[in-house]
């Protein structure tokens, strides 16, 4: 009987993984299916590197270029990545070095509470508070990259936080005493231990947070300003996950238009992978050399 | 003899629960003490109080004096205290570096820069622990890479780096088998001509072949403490007593 049960239960973990494997698969074949026509009618490189999008024939000829929301997305990714992963390790070092065991399980629900905020909200208050800031201080419309940096940051601190956290939280438990025992400060344990010591899971986070800081649209599409410019901090943009949001919708199933969506789409996929890979390639040189 | 370390009624409380009932007794230099006892009966309290690790627990509170070559150890800076009397932990936790980076992290933070300097100091604490043969050639190695008892070593060398005078050890071998823990008593063995060492053990025929001086501990209170030889073959105590023959028999 013992036995049976083993059985059943491997192979309903087998099952479970076979499916989301297959989940993977089908959603990678389904893009790349719907992506791959477009490239009959336009070169991989235009494409990729072209920066005039011009879907529709009003104006003569149409155009698909991606190039600008590709660097859209990249900039404020890493925009929001940088500014979160300041403002992020820093409370996580406070909460994991400063706060006393009280004042931590009294502060961390209020950093779940972010992440249980819905980006259309996140989007709203950045609309009307960012956006207006930024025109106050003399940003034409007051829609621009570093808004939507910002705001993305916000919406990236409470994974990093809480991850950061729990890192050196365990990193603290395994070597404080004994660096303190050396008869070292605290603070210096914290700085050349523990910190080093959490950096290949603080890396790890950085992957998670990228790719939500990837694929987020909603708050991103509210305060970029959704235009087809080369991304500079204080000037508009549109990122990709933006313009297939935006577009999708008008567009005629089956046209170079349709197809040029999901391609874009599928580029965003593979940016992905490659930034993964490249943080995850890192990952694997710190834990084969000792710090 | 002169004690290096003298505890005068110490009494260690956690709430309202004691876990160490009035101590007292003098630790002489030079020698190893075994502090044997039931689990639960404060042995591991005793050593955190002794270097200070105690004061960051916020809930525990101490009472009495612990003195270290006659100065009250509370007037003394924490971080100085914990430099001079060592402390090695159960498991054996190495920093997550190269051999050599674990070995001159403490002196490097006393401020020794010199390149041939902290050679010097991880050669001989890594000889005095016994691993330098074994590790020489490979010291940029990580330290987690080591078998248990090496690690164990290297912590045993590490603590030395920060040249202590009491070397405190709580259950170094607990993790270990027979030989590593053999190399282990030899090198503590060793190690008594330049440091006091107060080791806490729960394994009596390791107590009876390296210890000077022995003390047992039951719920907090220090029962028999004396030379080791008297205190194996002619324990004062009925509870002592019954404590060597139980676990032996």
């Amino acid at each position: 009987m013992r036995k049976k049960l083993d059985k059943i239960f491997a192979f309903f973990i087998c099952g479970m993984t076979v499916f989301s494997i297959l989940v993977l698969g089908f959603v990678i074949y389904f893009i790349v299916r719907e992506a791959l026509p477009l490239f009959s009618e336009v070169s991989v490189l235009d494409f990729l590197f072209g920066s005039r999008w011009m879907p529709v024939d009003y104006t003569g000829t149409v155009s698909f270029g991606i190039f600008n929301f590709i660097a859209a997305t990249i900039a404020v990714s890493f925009t929001a990545l940088a500014l979160a992963l300041g403002a992020g390790l820093g409370a996580a070092v406070f909460l994991a070095f400063v706060a006393t065991e009280r004042l931590r399980s009294f502060l961390y629900p209020f950093v779940d509470l972010l992440a249980g905020i819905p980006s259309v909200i996140y989007g709203f208050v950045g609309l009307q508070v960012l956006v207006k800031l930024f025109l106050k201080a003399g940003v034409p419309t007051g829609s621009c990259v570093l808004a939507a940096g910002i705001l993305l940051a916000v919406m990236l601190l409470p994974f990093l936080v809480s991850s950061c956290c729990e890192t050196m939280l365990k990193e603290k438990e395994k070597y404080e005493l004994v660096a303190c025992a050396l008869g070292v400060s605290r603070w210096y344990a914290a700085a050349t231990v523990i910190l080093p010591a959490s950096g290949r899971n603080i890396l790890l986070s950085m992957i998670l947070a990228i790719g939500r800081a990837m694929g987020e649209t909603m708050a991103v599409m509210m305060v970029m300003g959704n235009a087809n410019l080369f991304p500079r901090l204080l000037g508009k943009s549109e990122s990709i996950a933006s313009v297939i949001a935006l577009e999708m919708g008008t567009a005629v199933y089956g046209s170079t238009h349709y197809h040029a969506l999901y391609a874009a789409g599928m580029v965003l996929m593979l940016l992905l992978f490659l930034i993964n890979g490249l943080i995850g390639l890192i990952r694997s040189r710190m834990e084969g050399e000792t710090l | 003899m002169e004690e290096i370390l003298m505890l005068k009624n110490v009494s260690v409380f956690y709430g309202e629960h004691p876990v160490l009932k009035d101590v007292n007794m003098g630790i002489r230099p030079g020698r190893i003490l075994a502090v044997m006892g039931p689990s639960g009966s404060g042995k591991t309290t005793l050593l955190r109080a002794l270097n200070g690790l105690l004061w960051e627990e916020p809930e525990a509170e101490m009472k009495g004096e612990i003195c270290l070559q006659g100065r009250d150890t509370r007037t003394m800076d924490r971080e100085e205290l914990r430099r001079r009397v060592g402390l090695v932990f159960q498991t054996p936790q190495p920093f997550p570096f190269s051999i050599y980076k674990n070995m001159t992290y403490a002196p490097r933070y006393y401020g020794i820069r010199k390149k041939e300097q902290l050679e010097e100091i991880v050669r001989e604490k890594l000889m005095m622990a016994g691993l330098y043969e074994e590790v020489k050639g490979e010291l940029s190695k990580s330290a987690l890479k080591l078998s248990g008892g090496q690690k164990q070593r290297l912590c045993i060398a590490r603590a030395l780096t920060a040249e202590p005078e009491v070397l405190l050890l709580d259950e170094p071998c607990s993790a270990l088998d027979v030989k590593a823990s053999a190399v282990i008593e030899e090198t503590l063995l060793g190690l008594k001509e330049r440091y006091t060492i107060v080791i806490v053990t729960h394994n009596i025929s390791q107590a009876r072949r390296i210890a000077d001086d022995a003390a047992f501990f039951s719920e907090g209170r220090l029962v028999e403490y004396g030379k080791a030889e008297t205190l194996f073959t002619a324990p004062e105590k009925e509870e002592t007593r019954s404590f060597l023959t139980g676990v032996c028999g």
